[in-house]
């Protein structure tokens, strides 16, 4: 299973982006990998496919959000920092 | 065999002094009792545990013998970390985690979300009142429900709150009050959120 994760500095900023992408591309709330501990605790996860879109309302919104591609699940899962907006 | 004296002891205390013993791992185990409904709750506490028993009247006594169901140690690897993990049940009384705004909803979703990847899930998940709208209006949360009940865990939703809210359950079972309250006071413990 592989998927991007946004992590954001602020749960508003969660929400916000959240309603924003939903326009355009299935997201899902999820709390923050344990992995990743700068992060208020809420997290979306989207698909792949979606990164690139999903870049672009990050960057005109102007929100302050790291994104991580996550590939595997449980103990077994690989993290990698793709961008950092903060 | 770990042998307990539990006569002259007043209800519950056989059940009470025998529960701690066998969670203590002393099995085979025989109790010692005066009384026929120590006996039945003995018969209870066995039935809780997975374990069979064997009564024997011994004069005015009576001696009730714990041990492994023969079947159980064969098919079973016990990991006892397992073992250990106390029953639970999540019993889901509002919409959203804690007070009902934007952020109370999210943390639901997430909430279930985080269950999915916990080693000792709920045998149940029970939705009354305002919680029925969880797995009938979110989608995110049904998701995670179907996800959930796929390993193993029952979502049940009270039918008269059901009515109440005008909702239909797509996922999970229609219960009633008698049922959840055996649920929620059967051996196990309850997370109410």
């Amino acid at each position: 299973m592989k998927y991007c994760l946004i992590a954001f500095e602020s749960t508003f900023e969660a929400i916000k982006c959240e309603k924003k992408l939903l326009e355009t591309m299935p997201v899902m709330t999820i709390p923050t990998l344990r992995e990743i501990t700068v992060s208020c605790g809420v997290s979306l996860k989207i698909s792949p496919d979606d990164y690139k879109e999903a870049i672009k309302t990050i960057v005109n919104d102007g929100i302050k959000a790291s994104v991580y591609m996550v590939s595997g699940i449980g103990n077994a899962k690989e993290i990698k920092l793709l961008d950092n907006y903060s | 065999m770990f042998i307990l004296d539990a006569r002259k002891k007043d209800c519950p205390m056989p059940v009470i002094m025998t529960k701690k013993e066998i969670e203590n791992g002393n099995l085979p185990i025989k109790v010692i009792v005066d009384n026929n409904i120590a006996v039945k709750n003995l018969g209870k506490l066995a039935t809780a545990k997975n374990l069979k028993t064997e009564v024997n009247e011994n004069g005015d006594d009576f001696e009730v013998t714990f041990f492994l169901d023969d079947d159980f140690e064969v098919s079973c690897d016990i990991n006892f970390d397992e073992v250990d993990d106390k029953k639970w049940v999540l019993f889901v009384q509002h919409e959203s985690v804690g007070i009902a705004n934007e952020l109370g909803k999210k943390l639901m979703d997430m909430m279930l979300y985080a269950l999915i990847e916990m080693k000792n899930l709920p045998s149940h998940i029970v939705f009354m009142n305002g919680g029925v709208l969880v797995p009938t209006t979110y989608e995110q949360s049904k998701e995670h429900l179907k996800t959930l009940m796929g390993l193993g865990v029952e979502v049940i939703a009270c039918g008269a709150c059901l009515n109440f809210y005008e909702k239909t359950l797509e996922i999970g079972q229609v219960s009633n009050m008698y049922e959840i309250m055996e649920i929620v006071t059967a051996d196990v413990k309850v997370v109410s959120v």
